[in-house]
């Protein structure tokens, strides 16, 4: 039987089980298309399906890598939120342990969102349990939109993430936009989805003032907290919003065993609020992003900062992630408290690398007090200014982080006069191939000692600029140091 | 290690170790049922599969015998497609008809690891590619109208890609 030119029919049932591998874009766009058979078999293909992505306004997949940071992270602080027993329910949420880039599997791509894509799409999936709505640009009408879709999807809902990005940035330099819609959806969020046990919101805008009044009287009001296992808020808004439900809601709901806070606490009075957490709260916070405008971590830190931090110990043992600012404070310090954590998987450091000491000090030190961070995972590091690869290098990497399977480091300046390169965000100069060459060179030395790390899987090094908005990305993987490529940004 | 005979549809036998015939939920359920631990002369037909495509697939159990059971699906995580294993990927270097009837005895004999890699092959296949270009891929025939095409495509407008 020659089969190459055969008719192929598929027994239905096989084709079932084919379809069940293929991307949601494939599935719906290109399978119904194919023959009769395939467009009947599509649809109880895509109405199995509990979960669904969407990338809405955006027809270019390069999305993925924007998305990767945070959702690495998300994936990390909500795998811990699972039950030791999870049913399938609530199964649904990616795992960590390895490197996973975003999902392509349950992700469809639309440029437009219109009435008539709408009711297609809750036609085509009508039982989804997770959702991911990735809203690359503002649209004014997104709320509406995502109205309907909760509304569509509201006894069946158990994972929420909602993530608005920004392929450019005009207002980089500017206040970010403020969007009042998110204070409505998080109104709805609270009232109509009962089921709903994981909540995302990550905007890297305003959901309240600019300014918020200082007394503190405007919250955001979350009483969805009372039902939630997992919770993430990460805006450009000050987390005190967030503490009055925290103090409402999620100390009497047991089950809510991991909360994300994103948004900064960058005031001293709520660093200070949040040391006097209820010790059962606070140790279900597995995640905080710390602006803290004190010498917390330097030199010249005073008692009550050795005591804060003390108590800051005590009360947040279980954190998994952290973001600190380390401008003004030290690097050495931190890396030194930071080792106290003993549950950090993941860590992004904001640093100004002028008034920080090379890592190479620690060689000069015995190996017994090297401090490590035995469960770190994912470090990712950003600096405004680097003279050298060499101020990230030390003989002890392997030994302070021994199970550390990602670095990122980002530069905004960068020069190296060892690979004879230099990188600035505001230089208007064209980079010649030449001079990428050289910046590849400086980033193969980075990545030669930091894979000394035993667990290091992938290593990214990516200069930004601002006036051309280039980006130079280079991605290292261990053994075959091969580089994925030098990307340009649109 | 105790040896059972298996029949194929084309009526050759083929001796198999019994933990390697168990590896099929069909097969196993058959011998518990029968209780049947070792070769008691009678063969066990596999009434849907051929000599060819039975030989493979006893050529893939014995690859995989001692691999860790298959974790149970949870149909909502991620059905990633490119994790087959290198072995998996030469072993299914076969023609396309020969790669549909490795799937239908896999999904007879349920065997969920080849029945996995298997579709994911399959999947590989098609996923990315244009209407036309998985007919051409399978030889399929577009059995609809140009009205009814077009009647889909109207349909489907909403999440064409511009």
């Amino acid at each position: 039987m020659d089969h190459q030119s055969s008719n192929i029919v598929f027994p239905d049932v096989c084709l079932l089980m084919i379809f069940e591998y293929l991307p949601a874009q494939d599935l719906v766009v290109n399978i119904p298309l194919v023959c009769r058979q395939w467009h009947r078999l599509h649809l109880n293909a895509t109405q199995v399906r509990r979960r669904l992505s969407l990338v809405v306004n955006q027809k270019n997949k390069s999305v993925s890598d924007i998305l990767f940071n945070d959702s690495i992270l998300a994936s990390l602080i909500f795998d811990q939120a699972q039950p030791q027993n999870a049913n399938k329910t609530s199964n649904i949420i990616t795992d960590s342990s390895e490197l996973n880039f975003p999902d392509i599997w349950s992700r469809l791509y639309l440029p437009t969102l219109t009435r008539k894509q709408l009711i297609g799409l809750s036609y085509q999936f009508p039982h989804v349990e997770s959702l991911e709505i990735v809203q690359v640009i503002d649209h004014p009408k997104f709320y509406r939109i995502l109205r309907f879709l909760f509304n569509q999807w509201k006894n069946s809902l158990v994972k929420l993430s909602i993530w608005t990005l920004y392929t450019s940035r005009p207002w980089l330099y500017k206040l970010p936009p403020v969007r009042h819609g998110l204070r409505s959806i998080i109104k709805y969020i609270n009232s109509h989805l009962k089921h709903l046990r994981h909540l995302l919101i990550v905007d890297k805008s305003h959901i309240g003032p600019h300014i918020w009044p200082t007394n503190q009287e405007l919250t955001i009001d979350l009483k969805v907290l009372k039902r939630l296992h997992g919770f993430c808020f990460y805006t450009k808004d000050p987390a005190y919003v967030l503490l009055d439900s925290f103090l409402r809601y999620a100390t009497f709901n047991p089950d809510l065993k991991s909360i994300m806070i994103g948004s900064f606490t960058n005031i001293s009075e709520q660093f200070d609020t949040m040391l006097h957490f209820d010790e059962q709260l606070a140790s279900r916070i597995s995640y905080i992003n710390l602006r803290h405008k004190s010498d917390l971590f330097s030199k010249q830190a005073s008692e009550k900062d050795i005591k804060d931090w003390e108590i800051f110990l005590t009360k947040y043992a279980n954190l998994i992630g952290i973001t600190i600012d380390l401008t003004y404070q030290n690097f050495m310090i931190t890396i030194r408290c930071l080792s106290q954590l003993p549950n950090i998987k993941y860590c992004h450091l904001l640093m100004n690398l002028d008034l920080v000491e090379p890592l190479s000090t620690f060689d000069r030190m015995p190996s017994s007090t090297i401090p490590q961070m035995l469960k770190l995972e994912q470090l990712r590091l950003t600096i405004p200014r680097c003279d050298s690869h060499d101020v990230l290098q030390s003989r002890h990497l392997a030994t302070m982080f021994p199970n550390l399977k990602f670095v990122q480091i980002k530069f905004v300046a960068h020069q190296c006069l060892e690979c004879g390169y230099f990188w600035n965000k505001n230089s208007d100069e064209n980079y010649s191939t030449e001079h990428i060459g050289r910046f590849k060179q400086c980033t193969i030395q980075f990545a030669n000692q930091w894979f000394a790390c035993p667990q290091l899987k992938a290593i990214e090094l990516v200069c930004f600029g601002k006036i051309k908005r280039e980006k130079l990305l280079f991605r290292w993987k261990k053994k075959r140091q091969q580089a994925f490529g030098v990307e340009m940004i649109d | 290690m105790p040896i059972i005979k298996l029949l194929s549809s084309d009526e050759e036998p083929f001796e198999v170790d019994v933990d390697i015939a168990r590896m099929s939920i069909t097969l196993r359920t058959m011998l518990d049922d029968l209780g049947i631990e070792e070769d008691d002369g009678e063969p066990i037909p596999v009434q849907n599969v051929n000599s060819s495509i039975l030989r493979k697939v006893i050529q893939w159990c014995t690859y995989h015998k001692n691999d860790p059971p298959t974790p149970d699906d949870d149909e909502q995580r991620e059905k990633r497609t490119d994790d087959i294993p290198s072995w998996d990927a030469d072993f299914l270097k076969v023609d396309q008809g020969t790669l549909f009837e490795i799937i239908l005895a896999a999904n007879y004999l349920d065997i969920k690891g080849l029945l996995d890699v298997t579709c994911k092959t399959v999947a590989n296949m098609i996923r990315g590619k244009t209407p036309e270009e998985i007919r051409k891929t399978f030889n399929i025939k577009n059995d609809f109208t140009p009205q009814e095409e077009e009647q889909i495509r109207r349909e489907n407008e909403w999440c064409e890609e511009k």
